[in-house]
């Protein structure tokens, strides 16, 4: 029978890693999270990760497959090409077991940017909805499709040296906020971005893009993030204060 | 022992926990909330849901039809007059959400777009493309970072706890630290979801596992209509991802093996967007009666989802399970066909409750999937679950903090939260029978699929029972491999598999109880729908000896039973 | 969990070095650093080299002489180093400017092979001339 050599880089309570291989019947699995399922149903109970939905909507399994941050449910067993996958925790994060990493400063920085729709006239009396034609919400759609996974911020070699950074998906956030019809907080929002660790941080690397598992393609949003955050600052220098 | 008091204390973090959180904070920002979830909030289910969410917004639309709809649907299970308050909540719902950001598919005018869905006599259905659920729990969870609603994720919660038929505490396993932590409220809102994991081949996430159900349970609040488990048709095999309705309602057909549509013969008017319960039979009885593909995915027969012909939709209106098929099965469905099966898609039963959210224990609400109101009766139909966490998760939400104000934090009860201390970590951890918990779950969801599945019948249910005691005599003897205290999900799969027991012992009951076929529950020995006997719900109580099975017949208000045909 | 012995998967500057699968704007990010890096040496050896002069004519022209030829001209290949990584600075620092106001934002990737291409060609003509000029003299 064919076999699949997994090897894990494991992190236990106390800290200490290690590299442990494990060889999973290619026959029962088809992706890496079902191959990592497998060998806590059958093989060492204690490997830790973190799983939910399988079907890459939920965000929880990012992890680095062969190098390279990705979803381990969607990352199938063929796709490998290969009969050795190597599985680590996701960089730029702490971990806290094995595969499991914090994700509390991500979401931090999520909470930060205030990713929701601000409103002048909001007074808690919704009779019908606000109209939006669809020009404009193509304007935005794509940016809105973020799972949260974390997923760019392991691939974005700035996150990695500036812990402050607020990061590929915070700063998407933003200009799907920004670039919703709806929303009336761009003037928030845009001092976020233009502050320093906003926008002026992305190097334009597009790693996040490369790695991004729903196509956001995060380093697109902070260029156009960018653009209007100097058509922003142009305006307020002739605007009365 | 960890202590935290919350004055709204919501169990889940799914659409209806996030929307309940919301609702108790705007009531009175004064009000601290707390959150606890097993999982980050998006990493819930309920962001799998995929076609839509029924809202009478359309004035040519009316809110009887949508109660007809659903009543229908419920095969007259359900209770009607719960059913026509909700239709009423749910359009402002689909405002509010829309206020927040939520990015529902529009008409070129501007307005709110809505399509037709399976059962629905009127095309209702509003939609985020095929991210309904998904891009509702982005907006939710990005508006609760407007609050300061206290979220306390990865929390796993074990028990509740009730002093003399009052609540008193929960408690829960903080699994990044493994400390043991209990919360207290002055009100519960419980919206832990569904417990579609006691199946094999199930749409569910892996963390649907009936948490909240088997918590209240033992806690001794009555559960109802347990044996009513939805199948949605199209499961994608072989992993059992949804491939939504919508796929259907949208002109996708079913094909057998011969590649002949079928659903004519069982479904003449409706052919494919008939309500769930009966394309799923029809789809079992065609793969039965050898017209099921068995190819290239094991042992499994399936049937045929046909898009081709729709091809030029699939990319707006049905983006995500075209992506589905190309990424999980490497179809491409523009030009192929997707293999289906019948999955287990949705607990209709729950926690005994109604359109008000309130459960025999006062000060303990629920919402959601958790929940047994009835709006859903025997079958619920598609596009009513997601507007039901909206509509009643904020009805919970305002009924918890309008509580929360005039009552206080009950003394906790220390004997009881030390008991079930000991429990946890003298007890299963130290547990040492050599029973492996991941093999008694996999025995359970193969006894779920083979005995309690689309068909049922005397003896296969009495097997079932049988089997289930016998896995419950095995959990006595679990070993957990796992001492660690840091995510310790060996642990926490111990605790689940302690839940789902209970949930298939009382599902497999009340099937074998109620003779006679209704909506999702269809007996081979009592094809029949049985109004007699059977116009009632079974409400089953928690008993050393296992469920007490008690009916209370169901609310008529307009629509007296007829035969159901579609 | 105790939070010191939490591991922390954070690289620092030094994961700019490693290439392995990663895309091409990477490589453009993690040259460009370098090339920057060696710019600014090169900025405080001029100014060293330059500084000289204070202390008087025959001192910066021995030390001038030195410091262009090297042993054996060897460092003339320095020269053509920094000339490359020069023109590979400035025209990726150009692409960067114009994609940041929003020119040719879509295809960034090929503008940065079209750049590098045209770059290298200048690079190539200017090396002629400077043969030129050293062989003349």
């Amino acid at each position: 029978m064919e076999e699949l050599v997994v090897e894990v880089t494991r992190t236990d309570e106390k800290g200490n890693q290690k590299l442990q291989s494990f060889n999973v019947p290619k026959d029962k699995v088809s992706t890496v999270l079902e191959a990592l399922l497998y060998i806590k149903e059958n093989m060492d109970p204690s490997l830790s990760f973190r799983y939910s939905c399988r079907m890459e909507i939920c965000g929880s399994c990012g992890m680095e497959i062969d190098g390279k941050p990705h979803m381990a449910c969607s990352t199938t067993i063929e796709s490998l090409k290969s009969d050795k996958v190597k599985v680590a925790p996701m960089k730029h994060y702490k971990v806290i077991r094995d595969l499991a990493v914090d994700m509390e400063g991500f979401f931090g920085k999520y909470k930060e940017v205030k990713p929701y729709i601000i409103r002048d006239d909001e007074n808690g009396k919704y009779e019908s909805e606000i109209l939006q034609t669809p020009a404009q919400f193509d304007e935005f759609i794509d940016y809105s499709m973020c799972i949260k996974c974390g997923i760019c911020m392991a691939a974005c070699p700035i996150e990695g040296s500036d812990p402050d950074y607020l990061g590929p998906a915070p700063l998407t956030a933003i200009w799907r906020y920004v670039a919703d019809s709806r929303d009336q907080g761009a003037k928030y929002r845009l001092e976020v971005a233009s502050g320093p660790e906003g926008t002026s941080r992305c190097h334009f690397v597009g790693e996040c893009t490369e790695a991004c598992p729903k196509g956001v393609d995060p380093s697109y949003a902070i260029q156009k993030l960018r653009g209007s955050m100097v058509k922003y600052e142009f305006q307020s220098l002739f605007r009365r204060h | 022992m960890e202590k935290i008091k919350e004055d709204v204390l919501i169990l889940g973090g799914g659409m209806a926990g996030l929307r309940a959180a919301i609702a108790a904070a705007e009531y009175n920002p004064k009000l601290s909330v707390g959150l606890v979830s097993k999982l980050y909030p998006l990493r819930s289910h309920s962001v799998s849901a995929e076609g839509g969410t029924s809202a009478v917004l359309n004035p040519k639309d009316s809110f009887d039809l949508h109660s007809y709809d659903t009543i229908k649907g419920s095969d007259y299970l359900g209770d009607q007059d719960a059913i026509e308050e909700f239709v009423r909540l749910v359009p402002e719902q689909i405002y509010t959400t829309d206020h927040w950001g939520c990015p529902w598919s529009r008409n070129p005018d501007g307005t709110i777009s809505q399509r037709d869905f399976g059962a629905l006599s009127f095309p209702r259905a509003t939609f985020a493309a095929d991210k309904t659920g998904f891009h509702v729990m982005q907006t939710l969870f990005s508006r609760a970072m407007k609050y300061n609603i206290h979220f306390y994720n990865e929390y796993f919660a074990t028990k509740l706890i009730l002093n003399g038929g009052q609540l008193n505490s929960v408690t829960t396993i903080d699994l990044r630290t493994g400390n043991f932590v209990v919360f207290q409220g002055k009100a519960l809102i419980f919206a832990m979801g569904g417990a579609g994991r006691l199946y094999q081949f199930a749409t569910y996430a892996h963390s649907v596992t009936g948490d909240g159900d088997g918590i209240a349970y033992r806690a001794g609040i009555p559960l109802k209509d347990m044996e009513f488990i939805q199948f949605h048709p199209t499961g994608l095999v072989p992993s059992g991802i949804l491939i939504t309705e919508a796929a259907r309602s949208e002109g996708g057909y079913l094909l057998n093996s011969k590649k002949e549509r079928f659903m004519g013969t069982y479904a003449p008017h409706k052919f494919e967007t008939a309500s769930r319960d009966v394309v799923s039979r029809a789809i079992m009885w065609e793969i039965e009666a050898g017209r099921g593909v068995k190819g290239e995915y094991g042992d499994m027969e399936y049937v045929y989802l046909d898009m081709r012909h729709i091809a030029d939709k699939l990319d707006e209106r049905l983006p995500m399970i075209t992506e589905i098929a190309k990424k999980f099965n490497g179809i491409d469905a523009h030009t192929e066909l997707v293999p289906v099966h019948p999955a287990t898609h949705y607990t209709m039963g729950g926690i005994d409750s109604n359109v008000k959210t309130t459960t025999s224990v006062p000060g303990v609400f629920v919402a959601g999937e958790n929940a047994c109101v009835s709006i859903h009766g025997a079958n619920r139909l598609g596009s009513n679950s997601t507007n039901e966490c909206l509509a009643l998760g904020n009805v919970a939400g305002i009924a918890a903090a309008e509580w929360a104000v005039s009552h206080s934090v009950p003394d906790l009860d220390v004997a009881q939260v030390n008991d079930e201390e000991k429990r946890i970590w003298e007890d299963m951890l130290k547990r040492d029978g050599g029973e492996n918990i991941a093999k008694i779950r996999e025995d359970l969801r193969i006894n779920m699929d083979k005995n309690v599945g689309v068909f049922r019948t005397a003896d296969p249910l009495r097997n079932s029972l049988k089997n289930i005691a016998a896995l419950k005599e095995r959990y006595e003897k679990i070993t957990i491999q796992d001492k660690a205290d840091t995510f310790n999900l060996e642990l926490e799969w111990a605790f689940e598999v302690g839940f789902m027991l209970d949930l298939a012992e009382i599902i497999t009951a009340g099937a074998l109880q109620r003779t006679e076929s209704r909506g999702a529950h269809y007996r081979r020995d009592f094809p029949d729908r049985d109004d007699a006997n059977f116009m009632k719900h079974t409400i089953a109580t928690y008993s050393k000896d296992g469920p007490v099975l008690t009916y209370r017949p169901v609310v008529v208000t307009k629509w007296q039973p007829t035969v159901r045909s579609y | 969990m105790v939070e010191e012995n939490v591991k922390n998967l954070r690289e620092g500057p030094m994961g700019w070095a490693k290439f392995y699968r990663k895309g091409i704007g990477y490589f453009a990010f993690a040259m460009h650093r370098f090339s920057g890096l060696v710019i600014v040496f090169y900025l405080y050896l001029h100014l060293f080299v330059l500084s000289h002069l204070l202390v008087g004519k025959a001192t910066y022209n021995s030390l001038v002489t030195s410091v262009t030829y090297g042993p054996f001209d060897s460092f003339l290949v320095l020269d053509v180093l920094l000339a490359l990584v020069i023109f590979y600075h400035g025209a990726n620092g150009t692409r960067l400017a114009l994609n940041e106001l929003g020119i040719g934002l879509e295809n960034n990737k090929a503008m940065f092979y079209v750049f590098e291409v045209i770059s290298m060609v200048l690079l190539g003509i200017f090396l002629y001339y400077a043969y030129m000029f050293l062989g003349a003299s």
